[in-house]
């Protein structure tokens, strides 16, 4: 009984991390059709930045919007300033382009950072647990789902709600109408490379908080974020979400019955079935794949 | 799709107009072979290895030029095919089975994973492909790491000098073995690439790039063509995996199956030119020549070198360095790189 509460508790703690990033990732790959493999280093910056804020004296919590808005503020750049350039050609061209960035951004970070592992140490109201039916909850955890729970539907209200985010929307619909109807589709993709961004930092900032930071960690996430992205599907807010559970709950399983080692394997397997059974995602829609 | 080919006129004569037109052909082909024949003669025990492993980079360049340069389909997964052929010899060694065997089994276990991956994504609009691959390599890693079994232990590397059996032969005939059969290699890939180009494959090919929907209309199997060609290009990177790891004798699992192999030769062949028959090996060269002025020893400017390569390339030259030498010195000019800059940029 407690077990399988523990791998309930690690599976939601897993999927709201990794929910926040699927969403960020699936709003640029929504809107541009570009697979931004940049999204590694932004959220290794992310839990860098945490690192570093934290090093000065900020709470680590308190320190997510700051490293929110500084994030918001390289993704807006890179997205100006590179992958515009890019983003109308074949699609080799900006995958290749986004994974140079990523390796110039890992590379830096190593020669500045090394490949030491740091990590936080935690404010006492993050320290505490929760014992719930024999099972442990630490506070961090807690504390990190209640983020990914608000941050998940501020982006829903974003993109639902304020006029910006039904431009975005549109945009991802049928960009030639979306001009038509006077949206200027640069400042779109701005705002959407800035905003995919910031949740790859706030990410990176959870990530800080409950794991360590190292200049690779982001590689690593990555992957995870993919096979959210496409257990999840595409087309929809909730989507994100629930593949991020699906995996969570795989991955918690098959590490608590067989080691973590075999999670990724795990993983791996269900994105090969999903594609092959239900290639839209587990409960999505099709946007642009017609 | 039928692929026969038409017999027309000889055949000696239809090859050669296959390979670049004209007896030409025999005019750069056999000194070239001559010369590669006799490389061993000039260069010293250092220089042969390095030579042995340019002629790896080039097949693997070349495997990689087939489904990412002709087909424009980034396989992230050409370490997960190198690391089969290379893993998968080496299961089939320590078991017993003869040399030859073993590296067609590996061969075929990396054929079979790129059917794993290229049968459910290949259909698929977007860009599931590529993130199957990437994840596909990850999960090999992991597994290969844990792997414990037919006397075969992931986590330690495996001696297989005694099943390769080539011990009576000294440093020097040993590594020109692997020379010369690295060299074939190459040679096998380009001969696949040139012919390729001027098949019914590569028409489908460029039909499929320029008009997909219209390719398929007229009866092409779009999916069973980029099919055939990455199953292809995962034979090649396999079948060099499993001679690198004949010739290194030692074969653990992180190394075959490192991921940097991926980006190295994506960097070579973007550089090069993607897409064109000569542009990896430009590629390749040119990638060599920094790696020998760096040096090793520091593996993060390293990294961040092949990065800002790609980068510039990309936003600058994203036909690869080959166009120096299809319109001179004025692909290098102002005009022309402000216009590969603007070409593909958001209005």
């Amino acid at each position: 009984m407690s077990l399988a509460l523990q791998i309930i508790f690690d599976a939601l703690l897993l999927g709201g991390l990794y929910a926040i990033g699927a969403l960020g990732f699936a709003l640029v790959w929504g809107v541009l059709n570009v697979l931004n493999l940049t999204y590694a280093a932004f959220i290794m910056m992310g839990a860098y930045a945490t690192y570093w804020l934290w090093r000065i004296g900020f709470d680590p919590v308190a320190a997510i919007p700051v490293v929110m808005l500084l994030m918001f503020g390289v993704g807006w750049l890179m997205q100006r300033g590179l992958l515009n350039y890019v983003a109308r050609g074949p699609g080799s061209l900006p995958i290749a382009l986004t994974y140079g960035v990523n390796l110039v951004i890992v590379g830096a970070a190593l020669y500045y950072f090394t490949a030491e592992y740091r990590s936080i140490a935690l404010p006492d109201y993050l320290r505490g647990s929760l014992e719930i039916g024999g099972a442990q909850l630490t506070n961090a955890r807690v504390v990190t789902m209640v983020i990914a729970l608000t941050l998940t539907a501020a982006v829903w209200w974003f993109m639902d709600r304020t006029e910006t985010g039904i431009a975005i929307r549109a945009t991802r619909m049928d960009m030639e109408s979306a001009q038509l109807v006077g949206i200027r589709p640069r400042f779109i993709f701005n705002i959407t490379g800035g905003i995919s961004a910031a949740l790859a930092g706030a990410m990176g900032a959870l990530m800080a908080v409950i794991y360590s930071v190292s200049p690779q960690m982001g590689d690593h996430h990555l992957l995870q974020v993919l096979i959210v992205c496409v257990l999840g599907g595409l087309g929809s807010m909730l989507g994100p979400l629930v593949g991020a559970l699906t995996l969570g709950l795989v991955s918690s399983i098959v590490a608590n019955l067989w080691g973590a080692t075999y999670a990724m394997l795990a993983g791996t397997v269900m994105v090969l079935l999903v594609l092959a059974v239900r290639p839209a995602g587990l409960l999505g829609r099709q946007f642009y794949e017609s | 799709m039928k692929l026969e080919t038409t017999a027309s006129g000889g055949g000696l004569l239809r090859w050669q107009r296959r390979l670049g037109g004209g007896p030409w052909v025999a005019a750069w082909a056999v000194p070239l072979a001559l010369m590669l024949f006799l490389l061993p003669e000039v260069t010293g025990a250092y220089g042969i290895r390095v030579a042995g492993t340019i002629m790896m980079y080039i097949a693997l360049a070349q495997a990689w030029n087939l489904i990412g340069g002709y087909v424009g389909l980034m396989s992230l997964a050409h370490s997960a095919f190198f690391g089969l052929g290379a893993i998968g010899m080496t299961i089939f060694l320590i078991n017993g089975v003869p040399l030859l065997l073993a590296g067609l089994g590996g061969v075929a276990l990396a054929v079979s994973a790129a059917l794993v991956v290229g049968l459910p994504t290949l259909r698929l609009q977007g860009h599931y492909f590529v993130i199957a691959t990437l994840i596909i390599n990850e999960a090999l890693v992991n597994g290969f790491l844990n792997f414990s079994a037919f006397g075969f232990h992931g986590a330690i590397s495996q001696n297989i000098i005694a099943e390769v059996g080539l011990m009576e032969l000294d440093g020097a005939a040993y590594n020109r073995v692997f020379f010369y059969a690295m060299a074939v290699l190459a040679g096998v890939a380009m001969l696949i690439v040139m012919l390729f180009e001027r098949s019914r494959w590569g028409l489908a090919l460029k039909a499929i790039r320029d008009a997909e929907p219209a390719a398929a209309a007229i009866g092409i199997s779009v999916a069973g063509v980029k099919l055939g060609i990455f199953v292809v290009s995962a034979a090649l990177a396999a079948t060099a995996g499993a001679v690198w790891a004949a010739w290194l004798g030692t074969v653990d699992t992180t190394s075959a199956f490192d991921i940097t192999l991926t980006f190295e030769i994506i960097v070579m062949v973007f550089l090069g030119g993607r897409g064109t028959t000569w542009g990896p090996i430009i590629g390749v060269l040119i990638v060599f020549s920094l790696n020998e002025m760096i040096g090793v020893e520091f593996a993060e400017l390293s990294t961040i070198i092949s990065g800002l390569i790609v980068v510039v390339v990309v936003l600058l030259q994203p036909d690869g360095l080959i166009e120096l030498f299809r319109q001179g010195p004025r692909a290098l000019s102002l005009r022309v790189i402000s216009a590969n800059l603007r070409r593909y940029q958001v209005k």
